[in-house]
C-alpha cells in the first residue's frame, strides 16, 4: 500500500515539474500574437488579443491560473481555433496509436526472438550478422530511415505508398521506420541479458538435471533475462511517441505528433502544454505496467514491493 | 570393501583443455580412477588442480566453446560418455548421474518455486503428471531433512537459509536416484554444523540406496569423514591414491605429506608448514614430476622424468620417482 502512494506521489511530482518546466519554456519562445494575426497588425488589436488569452496578465498569475485549472480537469483552450485542446488532442491521438502500438509490438515480436538467436551461439556468424545489423538500426534517424524507405520502396520500385493513411499498406513504411530502432535496442539487451544468465550457476544446474536446450533457454533462462528487457520495453513507449512526432511529418500521417509541431509553430501555448503532459502520462502509466510485469516475472520484486 | 564388484563408473586418461584467447591451458592431464557402487571416492585436490573440470567433463558441462574433452574415455556402465550423443547425455544427467556444483547457493533459479525445481528433473526422466511428481518432491524434501516440505514446495530460493537450499539442490540431485552422484564441494558454502548434516545425509542416502559418490574437495577433513578411498590431484594428474585411513596415516607422495603436514589436525607433532611456493601454471606445466619446484625431496631427475602412477601395494599408486624412500621416511616421522 505505502508502495502505491509512494509511487503516485513520485508520479504527481514528475508531472509538476514538467509542467512547470513546458510552461516556462513556451512563455519564454515568444508572442504567439505574431503567429495568430497576420504581420501588419496594429499593436492596438494584438493587445486586445493578448488581454483576451490572458497573456497580458503576471506570469505567476498565469501559472497559479493554469495549475489551478489543472486540477479542475480543465486544460485550456486552443489560442488557434478556440477548442478544447483535449479534444483536439483525442482526435488526433488513435493515429498516433496505431503507428506506435504496431510498432512496440514489432519491436517486441522481433526483437526477443533475434536477441534470443545471437545469445544461443554468441559470436557465431548468426549472431555478428544479426548484431551488426542491429548497430546499424540504432545508428540511423528516423527521419533518414523514413527517406530512405520512401526513396526505395515508393518512388522507386513502387510498392508502397510514401504517406497519408486508408489502407494496410500505407502503415508499413512508417511503422517499420518507427520501430526499427526499438527493434535494435530489444534485441541488442535481451542477447546481453539472455548471455548473462545463461553464463549463471543455476543454468549449469538446470543443464545438470537434462533438461533440453528448449527448456533451459525458454523456460529458466529467458524468464529471467526479461526483466531488463521489460524495464527498455516502457522505455521504448517514450522513444515511440517522441520518434512519431518525426515519422508522421514524414509520412504526412494525421498524428498527434503532427498536431504538437503546429502548435510548436503557431506557439499554441495550452496545446503544446496539454501535448507534453500527456506523453508524460503514458510514460508514467507504461512504467506502472513495467513494474506490474516485473512483479509477475520475478517473485523477489513481489517480496520488496508488499 | 566391495572389491569384487564391477566399477559403475571408469575414468581412463582424460584430457580436458580450456581454450582462451592466451593459448590453451591445460587443465586435466590424464586423469583415471574409477569407483564402484556404494563406494565414496574423494578427489582431493588444491584450487586450480582441476577437480570441478574432471566432473563437468564426466557431465560433459564444460562451456560450450571453451572446454573441450581432447582425449580420455569416461566409461559410464561401460558405455563411453565422451563419445555418446548429446540426447544420450539428456537422458543420464540428472536420472543415472547428478551432480552438485560447488556454487550451490545459486544453484537454484530465483523466479521458479521449490517444488517446480525439484518436480521437473522427475517429469523429465519420469511419466509423471505434475501432482505426481510434485508429491515426490515433497518426499525428497523430508529426506532431506526439510521441515514441512508440503508447504515448503511452494517457496522461493530466497525464503530459504543457505543450508535448506543446499537441501533443496540435493533432493532435485537425488529425485531420480542417480546411479552416481558428483559433489562438487557441496559443503563449502555453509557453517560447520549444517556442513555435518548434509555429509551425514548424503551418507545416510547412499547407505539406502548404494548410490556411487565422488566427493570433490580441497579439505582433507571432509574426505576423512566421508571417502571411503580417495585420490590427490596435483596439476591436472592423479598423484596419489589409497584407501582414505591409509592415505591419511601414511601418504606417500611429498605433495600428500605436505598437505597434511599444513593442517592441525593431520600435523601429528609435525611442525605445522604451508607447502612452499604455488600451484603451477597449467598453460605451462613444468617437465618432469609437476610438483618438483617445490618438492622437498626432489632428485635431479625429477625436473626431466615424468613419474609415472605406480602400484605401491595395498591398492595404492603413487606418483613419484622415490616413493620407495620417502615412505620409509615419512612412516618413521608420523611415528615419532
Ligand atoms: N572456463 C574456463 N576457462 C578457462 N580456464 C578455466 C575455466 N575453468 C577452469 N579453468 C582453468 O582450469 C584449471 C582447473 O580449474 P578447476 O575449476 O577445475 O579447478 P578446481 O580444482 O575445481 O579449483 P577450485 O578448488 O578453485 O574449485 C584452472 O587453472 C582454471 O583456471
Ligand atoms: S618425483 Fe621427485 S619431485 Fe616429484 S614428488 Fe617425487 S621426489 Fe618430489
Ligand atoms: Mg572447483
Amino acid at each position: 500500500m505505502t508502495f502505491v502512494l509512494q509511487r503516485s506521489i513520485r508520479a504527481a511530482l514528475t508531472l509538476w515539474i514538467v509542467v512547470t518546466v513546458v510552461f516556462t519554456a513556451t512563455r519564454m519562445s515568444g508572442d504567439p500574437t505574431y503567429h495568430i494575426l497576420p504581420p501588419n497588425t496594429p499593436e492596438v488589436k494584438r493587445e486586445v488579443l493578448r488581454h483576451q488569452l490572458g497573456l497580458d496578465r503576471p506570469l505567476v498569475t498565469q501559472y497559479v491560473d493554469y495549475l489551478s485549472g489543472l486540477a479542475d480537469g480543465d486544460f485550456g483552450h486552443s489560442f488557434f481555433s478556440g477548442r478544447m485542446v483535449t479534444e483536439m488532442y483525442l482526435e488526433r491521438l488513435p493515429a498516433t496509436l496505431n503507428l506506435a502500438l504496431p510498432s512496440l509490438l514489432l519491436a517486441i515480436l522481433i526483437g526477443l526472438p533475434i536477441g534470443t538467436i545471437a545469445a544461443v551461439k554468441p559470436n557465431s556468424p548468426v549472431d555478428r550478422g544479426l548484431m551488426a545489423l542491429t548497430f546499424v538500426g540504432q545508428a540511423v534517424p528516423n527521419f533518414v530511415l523514413g527517406i530512405v524507405f520512401i526513396l526505395l520502396f515508393s518512388l522507386t520500385l513502387r510498392l508502397l505508398p510514401s504517406g497519408g493513411t486508408g489502407s494496410w499498406p500505407h502503415y508499413i513504411l512508417p511503422v517499420l521506420t518507427l520501430g526499427i530502432a526499438s527493434i535494435a535496442s530489444i534485441s541488442r539487451l535481451t542477447r546481453s541479458s539472455l548471455l548473462d544468465v545463461l553464463g549463471q550457476d543455476y543454468i549449469r544446474f538446470v543443464r545438470a538435471k537434462g533438461l533440453p536446450p528448449s527448456k533451459v533457454i525458454i523456460k529458466h533462462a529467458l524468464r529471467n533475462a526479461l526483466l531488463p528487457v521489460l524495464t527498455v520495453i516502457g522505455l521504448q513507449v517514450g522513444t515511440l511517441i517522441g520518434g512519431a512526432v518525426v515519422v508522421e511529418v514524414v509520412f504526412a500521417w494525421p498524428g498527434a505528433g503532427r498536431l504538437l509541431v503546429a502548435a510548436v509553430m503557431q506557439r499554441d501555448f495550452p496545446m503544446l502544454q496539454f501535448g507534453v503532459l500527456a506523453v508524460a502520462a503514458t510514460v508514467i502509466i507504461a512504467n506502472v505496467f513495467v513494474d506490474v510485469g516485473c512483479g509477475l516475472l520475478d517473485p523477489r520484486i513481489q517480496a520488496r514491493a508488499s | 570393501m566391495n572389491d569384487r564388484r564391477d566399477a559403475i563408473l571408469r575414468v581412463e586418461e582424460l584430457h580436458t583443455q580450456f581454450l582462451t584467447s592466451h593459448g590453451p591451458v591445460h587443465a586435466v592431464n590424464g586423469v583415471s580412477f574409477e569407483i564402484r557402487p556404494g563406494e565414496t571416492l574423494g578427489l582431493l585436490g588444491e584450487s586450480g588442480s582441476g577437480k570441478s573440470t574432471i566432473g563437468l567433463s564426466m557431465l560433459r558441462l564444460l562451456p560450450p566453446g571453451r572446454g573441450r574433452i581432447s582425449g580420455g574415455r569416461v566409461l559410464f556402465g561401460g558405455e563411453d560418455l565422451v563419445t555418446a550423443s548429446e540426447k544420450r547425455m539428456r537422458r543420464l544427467r540428472g536420472r543415472d548421474i547428478a551432480m552438485i556444483f560447488q556454487e550451490s547457493l545459486s544453484a537454484l533459479n530465483p523466479v521458479y518455486t521449490i517444488g517446480e525445481q525439484i518436480a521437473e528433473v522427475i517429469r523429465q526422466h519420469e511419466r509423471l503428471d505434475r501432482r505426481a511428481a510434485m508429491k515426490r518432491a515433497a518426499e525428497m524434501l523430508e529426506m532431506v531433512g526439510m521441515p514441512d516440505p508440503g508447504r515448503r514446495l511452494g517457496e522461493y530460493p530466497h525464503e530459504l537459509s543457505g543450508g535448506m537450499r543446499q537441501r533443496v539442490v540435493i533432493a532435485a540431485a537425488l529425485a531420480c536416484q542417480p546411479k552416481l552422484l558428483i559433489g562438487d564441494e557441496p559443503t563449502t558454502a555453509l557453517d560447520v554444523t549444517v556442513q555435518a548434516q548434509i555429509l551425514d545425509l548424503i551418507a545416510d542416502i547412499q547407505h539406502r540406496t548404494g548410490m556411487a559418490v565422488l566427493f570433490i574437495t580441497h579439505d582433507l577433513g571432509v574426505v576423512a569423514e566421508i571417502a571411503h578411498r580417495a585420490i590427490v590431484l596435483y596439476a591436472g594428474r592423479v598423484v596419489e591414491e589409497a584407501d582414505t585411513q591409509s592415505l591419511l596415516a601414511r601418504p606417500r607422495m611429498p605433495y600428500t605429506q605436505g598437505l597434511l603436514r599444513s593442517l592441525p589436525q593431520f600435523a601429528k607433532g609435525h611442525r605445522l608448514a604451508a607447502i612452499p611456493g604455488a600451484v603451477p601454471n597449467p598453460r605451462s606445466l613444468p617437465t618432469g614430476c609437476a610438483f618438483h619446484p617445490r618438492c622437498q625431496e626432489a632428485k635431479a631427475d625429477c625436473a626431466q622424468t615424468l613419474p609415472a602412477l605406480t602400484e605401491a601395494g595395498d591398492g595404492r599408486r603413487v606418483r613419484c620417482l622415490h616413493w620407495h624412500n620417502i615412505a620409509q621416511d615419512m612412516d618413521l616421522r608420523v611415528r615419532a
